[in-house]
């Protein structure tokens, strides 16, 4: 009985992997900072099992096809999806004068897709993040809306990030009003959120034109930080969702 | 060949060609105005009323619209209204009577979709109901109770009575008194519920929670803790929390008061130990 458990300690040691956002073929089994996520077939079916810090995740596949793909998803869907907006406030405020052009970095947090690869298009099974989650509301109470709220320090160049919790955001910025401007936040629609990856990094480029002193408009590029970066599956699109726009009017302070 | 139209041609009694011809342009620009009116109604109600309500009302408007522009149109083809209203003034009279509640109720049903106080979904407390709004018809309002039982409203109770709407903001706030004994530390007691409020997901950055001493009370220093949670979760941060906060202070050493008074007798009361 014991050789029988060791053998398959030892075939498990072989298969488990470090993380990295990748596509994952049964059997399989990863293991990182308290995360770990499997895949295996038993008697023809996949049995899919997550656990981090208690919180487990387990899931019959019914399914021909035996792989999964673990990419980074838009950081709006944990504990709970209640909203698509994500704030960001900066650590220090910046000062902005009139029709400055800047491009800064700031860090974002990482929640974790892992999809079934279906015969022509993916479906999401879990979603896990090993960062803190707080919301907040942007605006007033009336029209305003619920966020998901990070705190970044200002970098003006790429900041160091690991993968597993945070992402770097290229955040074009331009002040197209006619006075100094205090920025201390932005926020933005998840929709059009376009995240890339590679071993190094997870990124977005977003741009945010300042129109006022109490207004600003956000949005996306869809292009990637470096060359070579791969492209994340995205949960939230403006075409499945029609009625949101990927620009978000920050009208509820600067 | 050559053909004139003779606009004051008699066609019948005394009804001209140019009276056949202002009938017709009244009742087509009439049609073109109901048309316009329920659009732009169907629009604002589709998401406030049902299906079936919303289109019997655009139709209610269309025909009484229609109904206003014969009556118009009549003395032009020659019909006296005369005798027609006195007779309809009579019947109109006695109908008036009769459905006086039920008109009551149509008009507070027309005034409540127009306020847009409440729509179907929205968790409500009318008068002494409280519940969901799953149906508001032009007569009658549904909800149904929280624990499980249908309830209809004429509309004109719902009108005239207080309504309190919990979601018609984003976010709603919710409150704890919490009590700790005189002899153990306040500060502390705050620092806690603060750490727990800025773990918790859904316990909002901003608006920025508050928590302070409210009183030195008679058996206990009073700690009150106000919390904004998004609208669909506030419920659920709101029993969660305060379980953990006196959970994380029992742990910490801070209980929670209870009713006690310190007695100083005068006299010595000889009590033995045992």
């Amino acid at each position: 009985m014991k050789e029988k458990e060791k053998s398959y300690r030892k075939k498990n040691q072989y298969r488990s992997k470090r993380f990295r956002f990748d596509e994952y073929t049964v059997p399989f089994t990863i293991n990182e900072d308290e995360l770990t996520i499997s895949l295996e077939k038993d008697r023809g079916q996949l049995i899919y099992k997550r656990d981090y810090r208690g919180d487990k995740v387990d899931k019959i596949i019914l399914s021909k096809m035996d792989s999964i793909k673990v990419n980074p998803v838009e950081p709006v869907n944990l504990p709970k999806k209640i909203t698509s907006h994500y704030l960001v406030e900066f650590e220090n405020s910046l000062m902005i004068e009139p029709e400055m052009k800047k491009k800064i970095f700031l860090k974002f947090p990482i929640e974790i897709g892992i999809f079934i690869q279906g015969t022509d298009e993916h479906e999401i099974l879990d979603i896990v993040t090993l960062t803190n989650q707080k919301y907040t509301l942007y605006g007033d109470l009336q029209n305003g809306v619920i966020c998901r709220y990070y705190k970044s320090e200002v970098f003006s160049s790429l900041p160091h990030t690991n993968n597993l919790y945070e992402g770097i955001m290229e955040l074009q910025i331009y002040n197209s009003s006619s006075d100094w401007i205090e920025l201390t936040k932005a926020v933005f629609n998840a929709c059009g959120m376009t995240l890339y990856y590679n071993e190094k990094c997870v990124s977005m480029k977003g741009t945010i034109k300042i129109t006022g002193e109490k207004f600003a408009v956000t949005n996306f590029f869809d292009t990637p930080l470096r060359k070579g970066m791969k492209k994340s599956i995205e949960l939230y699109t403006p075409n499945t969702v029609s009625i949101f726009t990927p620009k978000f009017s920050m009208e509820g302070g600067l | 060949m050559n053909f004139k139209i003779d606009f004051n041609y008699v066609v019948y009694s005394n009804v001209t060609v140019l009276d056949l011809i202002f009938a017709v342009i009244i009742i087509l620009v009439s049609l073109l105005i109901s048309k316009i009116i329920t659009s732009y109604l169907k629009r604002a109600l589709k998401h406030r009323l049902s299906k079936d309500y919303y289109k019997l009302f655009v139709k209610l408007i269309h025909t009484v619209i229609i109904f206003l522009v014969i009556l118009s149109v009549l003395p032009l083809l020659g019909v006296n209204l005369a005798g027609l209203l006195v007779a309809g003034g009579i019947v109109a009279l006695v109908i008036g009577f009769a459905s006086q509640s039920t008109v009551s109720n149509l008009i507070s049903g027309i005034f409540l979709m127009i306020d847009r106080t409440v729509k179907i979904g929205d968790s409500v407390n009318i008068g002494d109901v409280s519940g969901v709004i799953e149906d508001i018809s032009i007569i009658t309002t549904a909800v149904r109770t929280y624990d499980g039982l249908y309830v209809r409203l004429p509309n004109e109770k719902v009108f005239n009575t207080n309504i309190t709407n919990y979601v018609i903001n984003v976010a709603r706030r919710f409150e704890y008194t919490i009590r700790i004994r005189h002899d153990h530390d306040a500060v502390k007691a705050m620092e806690i519920i603060n750490d727990l409020i800025e773990k918790h997901p859904f316990a909002l950055k901003d608006p920025t929670p508050t928590v302070y001493v409210d009183e030195i009370g008679e058996n206990s220093i009073i700690i009150i803790t106000k919390i904004w949670a998004p609208l669909t979760e506030w419920f659920n941060v709101k029993k969660d929390l305060l379980w953990k906060i006196k959970i994380t202070m029992e742990d910490h050493g801070i209980e929670m008061s209870i009713p006690q008074r310190e007695v100083w007798f005068a006299n010595d009361l000889k009590t033995e130990r045992f």
